[in-house]
């Protein structure tokens, strides 16, 4: 089972570097989903790959069985994962909305090519906002 | 105490977000909660000075098996620093210069934010500061993208990306550590480890490190954060600088027992601390964005800081500790006349600024305090911060660190002489006019007040500094108040 087990960890994680190296925010959150399960693996050998769920009845040895623990750990981590996740994919629909391509491009440096008026009106909050991004 | 500090403002947090009461009942309520969060701070600051723990265990588990909050001197200083921060951030956080819209999105997810990095600062478990982390991270991703242009979507996005990695990294060290200990509990950890595989011990260490590092944006894995801050909203930028990296320090901090059980680990340290320091501050001299330039000013601070860390011994400790107590007051208030500056002249871009509109006077004063505290002149906060970081670099004969930091300090001065020389020096002007330089100092005086007083009390605090340091190194104290959370009695082990 191991074996298999590490092979997957490998697998999953060269996927998910490899999706990552892109600038389309859809590929850079499958890889990042990618990573992340590749992590839920890797915690959840650290809880032995037994092959009995972690339910001890009379005559069985605490060692036979799988550790509950890490089980516990990679369902957080999922959860936590999955929020994430979304929220990027959300944020790639905010941007494709307004216009733009859903991909990772730096801030302009400096103001950009943006008038000292617009400047003025955003540092006193009043610079123009899109509503769906809240 | 320590769940109300915890939970306070996330039920506050959550009560704003949920009524949306209008702005002025909105501030009064987020001042309120962070004067309480001072004031509690500040009375568990006095509490653990004596090197006393404050260990509270939930649900009925003795530790190592259940979780527990732990508060010992260093934990308690970082909480009473993000409380000060927190309260200085909703003061200078104004409806007339900032935007009603601004505020009512700022005060529920700072106060999150706050919850977390309390929690972080707190908890004597390692997948709970895990979780604590993304709490930290996900309400600065809002917080991020408040301005809602989309310059802040450009900013957010590497962030969130990188923290992402980061946050895969830390949780399969984690993964490891669990595997070879059976335990998270980082005082049962710290004795487990000592008899662990050395080289499975240093990958699982190495990832935590990483991870950590990352958080606190030391070279090589800094370049998120440059790109990031200067999108903020201005004030929240200031807690941002002033508290984000310190987490990822603090974290390095807390695991130091671990990572000081392999040496190879604390050499790195001290190197991409020395690299940090000195890269940092060339980038930073290199930037005419006065927000960007300070955010690569942090890069170079916080190596001064994971240096001092790696030296080790309690003198680099608490070094460490003073250093970055000092840098999140500096680093704040330059946020802040940043923001001013900005605002006056309504552009980000340094060469575009004028002193007329700059205005002197105040303003320039708290500029010259905080910058000079950030290069280090006596006898302001900065001098004493580099003085112990050079302490610990000399007694450890760590003479080529030396050499890289005090390389790094003479830049750190040429720099803030350049926002002096754009921003506020007098230059031949050709066009006249009225300008508006009506300053209040508020928020950001009270700053610079607290940055004079860590100046002139610098012998206490860094005394508070050394005692937390010690402990640190020596760990029995925790290690007994953890165990003990639930009354004396034999632990039982695995």
């Amino acid at each position: 089972m191991l074996p298999v087990i590490a092979l997957a960890i490998f697998l999953l994680m060269t996927v998910g570097v490899y999706l990552l190296m892109h600038r389309s925010l859809l590929r850079v959150a499958l890889g990042l989903a990618c990573i992340g399960h590749s992590v839920n693996l890797i915690l959840l050998s650290a809880g032995r790959w037994g092959e009995r769920p972690p339910i001890v009845s009379s005559g069985m040895q605490a060692t036979d069985v799988t550790d509950p623990i890490p089980q516990a750990f990679a369902l957080t981590a999922i959860v936590i994962s999955m929020a994430l996740t979304l929220y990027l994919l959300a944020t790639a629909v905010v941007y494709s909305r307004r216009g733009g391509r859903a991909e990772l491009i730096p801030a302009p440096e400096n103001d950009g090519e943006q008038s000292s008026e617009s400047l003025s009106m955003e540092f006193s909050g009043r610079g123009e906002r899109d509503s769906s991004c809240s | 105490m320590l769940l109300i500090l915890f939970a306070l403002p996330a039920f506050a947090g959550l009560l704003l977000w949920l009524a949306r009461p209008n702005v002025k009942t909105s501030r009064r309520i987020a001042l309120l909660i962070s004067g309480i969060l001072i004031i509690s701070a500040a009375w568990l600051v006095q509490q653990t000075s004596q090197g006393a723990v404050q260990v509270m265990a939930f649900g009925g588990w003795r530790p190592p098996y259940g979780i527990a909050f732990a508060a010992d001197a260093l934990s308690s200083a970082f909480i009473l620093l993000q409380a000060l921060l927190l309260g200085i951030t909703f003061l200078a956080l104004r409806v007339e210069q900032h935007g009603e819209e601004t505020l009512l999105r700022a005060h529920p997810l700072a106060l999150f934010l706050t919850s977390g990095l309390i929690g972080g600062f707190l908890t004597g478990d390692l997948f709970n500061l895990f979780v604590m982390f993304e709490a930290v991270l996900i309400s600065s991703y809002l917080l991020l993208q408040i301005p809602g242009t989309r310059r802040s979507l450009a900013g957010a996005l590497p962030v969130i990306v990188v923290n992402f990695v980061a946050s895969a990294l830390f949780l399969a060290g984690l993964g490891l550590l669990y595997g070879m200990t059976g335990s998270v509990n980082l005082a049962d950890l710290s004795e487990q480890l000592v008899n662990a595989p050395p080289n499975l011990r240093r990958v699982a260490l190495a990832l935590l490190v990483v991870a950590f590092g990352t958080k606190a944006a030391i070279v090589p894995l800094s370049f998120w954060m440059p790109a990031s801050y200067p999108t903020l909203a201005a004030p929240l930028a200031a807690l941002f600088a002033g508290i984000m990296t310190k987490l990822g320090v603090y974290a390095l901090l807390r695991i130091h027992a671990l990572i000081s059980l392999d040496p190879g680990l604390s050499e790195a340290l001290i190197w991409a601390g020395g690299a940090s320091a000195l890269v940092g501050v060339l980038a930073a001299l290199s930037q005419y964005e006065m927000r960007r330039l300070l955010s690569f000013h942090s890069v170079s601070q916080v190596g001064y800081i994971v240096a001092a860390l790696g030296l080790g011994e309690p003198l680099g400790l608490a070094a460490a500790l003073f250093f970055a107590l000092h840098h999140s007051l500096v680093k704040s208030s330059l946020y802040l006349v940043a923001d001013e500056l900005e605002r006056r002249n309504a552009t980000r871009d340094l060469r575009k600024m004028d002193f007329r509109r700059t205005g002197g006077g105040l303003l320039a004063l708290c500029f010259g305090v905080a910058a000079f505290s950030l290069a280090g002149l006596p006898p302001l906060s900065g001098f004493f911060g580099k003085l112990s970081v050079f302490r610990a670099a000399f007694e450890a004969e760590s003479f080529v660190l030396l050499g890289l930091l005090l390389v790094a300090s003479l830049f750190t001065l040429a720099s803030m002489l350049k926002i002096w020389r754009f921003a506020f020096a007098r230059k031949p002007a050709p066009k006249k006019g009225e300008f508006h330089t009506q300053f209040q100092p508020g928020a950001l005086g009270l700053l610079v007040t607290l940055i004079l007083v860590l100046g002139f009390s610098a012998g206490p605090v860094y005394t508070y500094a050394l005692e937390a340091a010690k402990e640190n190194i020596d760990g029995s104290k925790y290690r007994e108040a953890v165990f003990n959370a639930m009354g004396e009695g034999p632990i039982g082990k695995p």
